[in-house]
């Protein structure tokens, strides 16, 4: 006899396993009380057999979905003609202990927001449907839990036979990471040949981020940077630009990838200035001598600006024979010349001119032979691309 | 062994019933509820502090007194307020009004009614004072079977404001032959709100019931306080 049992409780489990296997939710039963009069609080309970099998991941918000429907058509059911809240009972051994209870209110406003650890879901509750779920949009459904709704009628509801659907169904995690670059700042400014790029991000998702990665589009490559520290939320990455890099302005994206494939971005743009500013001469005596020689330059950078301390002249004279004094200093075929050292200019804020009055005496410049000068300027915008200007 | 084969067949056939169950409906259920309409029970404690009575809403597990009667001489009306129904609008609505009440009456003043108006065979040719003393040993039973007793109640329900002040007659009607207690059923009335006064309900507007006595002198009513209640459903104009 003892051997039958043992083979009648093998099958049960055997079967029961099985059964486990097929289901993933379904609401078994609903019981609901006789001479509900409107206005008094009335109570339904059903239990669902949910089983979890890998389906539905351990945290995403179950959620109950209610319609109630008056079968009289003549008096739908309307935002206000019940109010509804309830509870979940877990228990334990065929229900002889009640081990948790987990509160979760209904709403049938009709725009809803269900935020939750994984999304935030819009939902539109039409007359007479209610949503329920608590504030962590998590029920915590198992198998077998009992869920009781607290249901109370208006008092002026018209009285009659009333539909209560019941429906549960679980959310998926549609939202993509909420990617923030930090540094944007950084980026306001122009990169040229060989600069070191860092972007930082902070990175926020419901479910687990499993990738995230950084990236310019250059057009002619996709350029990768680096990844220097992920640390929970936060991200940064490095590289620097290559010698050869044209100049452009290209996005640069941070994406993040969570583990249900949502994949979300920021981006700045990547500037890159590889042009020197353009030099123009304004003011300037050819061939004249005076102790003092006024000179003016209009020097303009487009992109990255012109430092103003960079933009410096310097002249040449020859100061015996005829010839040329070379750019690069020294003597021609026997000529003597004068090199002044490069000599900075001022900006005149009111002209926008970078001027001088260059003393003549002061760098001994005489007046030579045929009174002729070379003038040589030369400026830099903040990225130190540079130019030399030859009269 | 062929048996312990059986037992086991047995066992999946059975699960196998049972998993089926509860595999038929897929994540969704459907149950119907019937929702009644407001139910007033009559109190004995009044809320408008004067000499009226409480209607209780839908609740008559803390009532407060035991009856009431109405009758000529000593009572001959009690009125009952509801709270505010905190409502603007009701479906058409029928009242049905359900009393457990019972006729009650002095002997003495039915035999004088009877007498003085020659109502009594036997009396025919006596005296007055004779036929008083032939009345009173008469069965009291077979006076009311005989004479047809009976109570009347008149029933009106009027819709008023959180005052007390009224709105609208909502409906009125008699109550007729009542006579012997019948815990059961009561003695029942329907009442229509026909001219759609509680669809101007207004939000602290309160219900009031207006009993009076409507029997003969010498006959009145006794009602009991816990199952006498007034129902409201749907009026099918």
């Amino acid at each position: 006899m003892n051997k039958q049992i043992l083979i009648v409780l093998v099958v049960v489990l055997m079967v029961g396993l099985v059964g486990a296997g097929h289901s993933l939710y379904n609401i078994v039963g609903i019981d609901v009380p006789e001479g509900v009069i409107a206005g008094n609080e009335f109570e339904v309970n059903f239990s669902f057999d949910y089983l979890y099998d890998g389906e539905n991941e351990d945290g995403s918000p179950l959620i109950i979905e209610l319609n109630v429907t008056s079968e009289d058509e003549t008096y739908p059911v309307m935002k206000g003609d019940f109010v509804i809240s309830g509870r979940i009972e877990k228990s334990w051994l065929f229900d002889l202990f009640t081990i948790k209870t987990v509160y979760f209110d209904c709403s049938e406003e009709y725009e809803q927001t269900i935020e939750h650890s994984l999304d935030t879901q819009n939902v539109f509750a039409e007359n007479g449907t209610f949503y329920c779920y608590n504030e962590e949009g998590d029920l915590s459904l198992n198998e077998r839990d009992k869920v009781y709704l607290d249901i109370t009628s208006h008092q002026a509801i018209y009285p009659g036979n009333y539909n209560l659907t019941a429906s549960m169904f679980y959310l998926t995690d549609k939202k993509a990471p909420f990617v923030n670059i930090t540094n944007k700042g950084l980026f306001e400014k122009y990169y040229r040949e060989n600069d070191n790029v860092v972007v930082e991000a902070t990175i926020n998702d419901g479910s687990e981020v499993e990738k995230v990665w950084a990236m310019a589009f250059l057009g002619y490559e996709n350029w990768s940077l680096h990844e220097e520290e992920w640390d929970k939320d936060y991200y940064m990455a490095t590289r620097d630009t290559s010698e050869d890099i044209v100049e452009d302005d290209y996005d640069l994206f941070v994406f993040a990838k969570d583990n249900n494939n949502n994949t979300g971005n920021d981006s700045v743009t990547l500037k890159i200035d590889r042009t020197a500013p353009e030099i123009t001469l304004i003011k300037w005596e050819k061939e004249s001598y005076k102790d003092i020689i006024p000179i003016g330059f209009n020097v303009t950078d487009e992109k990255s600006g012109v430092d103003n301390n960079s933009v410096k002249v310097r002249l040449r004279e020859v100061t015996e024979s005829l010839g040329i004094c070379p750019e690069t200093g020294g003597l021609i075929n026997e000529t003597s010349c004068v090199t002044t050292p490069w000599i900075s200019l001022t900006l005149n804020v009111s002209s926008n001119l970078f001027e001088l009055d260059f003393n003549t005496t002061e760098y001994g410049i005489t007046n030579n032979s045929d009174g002729s000068y070379w003038l040589d300027a030369q400026a830099s915008d903040i990225l130190n691309n540079q130019i030399f200007w030859i009269a | 062994m062929k048996k312990m084969i059986v037992i086991g067949i047995l066992g999946i056939v059975l699960i196998s019933f049972v998993s089926a169950g509860l595999l038929d409906i897929f994540g969704k259920v459907v149950e119907e509820v019937e929702v009644s309409g407001l139910v007033f029970y009559l109190d004995n404690e009044g809320i408008m502090g004067d000499d009226s009575f409480n209607l209780v809403l839908n609740d008559k597990s803390s009532l407060v007194g035991t009856s009431f009667t109405l009758e000529d001489g000593t009572n001959l009306a009690e009125e009952f307020y509801s709270e505010s129904l905190g409502v603007t609008s009701f479906y058409p609505v029928e009242f049905e009004i359900v009393l457990d009440s019972e006729m009650i009456f002095d002997i003495d003043d039915v035999c004088g009614i009877l007498c003085g108006n020659d109502l009594i065979p036997e009396c025919v040719n006596m005296s007055t004072e004779d036929c008083l003393m032939a009345c009173d040993e008469m069965d009291l039973q077979d006076l009311i079977d005989d004479f047809y007793l009976s109570g009347t109640i008149d029933v009106s329900l009027y819709l008023v404001n959180n005052m007390g002040q009224t709105e609208g007659l909502i409906c009125n009607s008699l109550m007729l032959g009542v006579g012997e207690r019948d815990e059961e059923d009561g003695y029942r009335v329907n009442c229509e709100d026909e001219d759609g006064v509680l669809l101007e309900i207004d939000n602290g507007d309160r219900l009031k019931l207006l009993l009076s006595d409507g029997s003969v002198i010498g006959i009145g009513t006794k009602t009991w306080i816990g199952e006498s209640l007034i129902k409201m459903g749907v009026y099918d104009e």
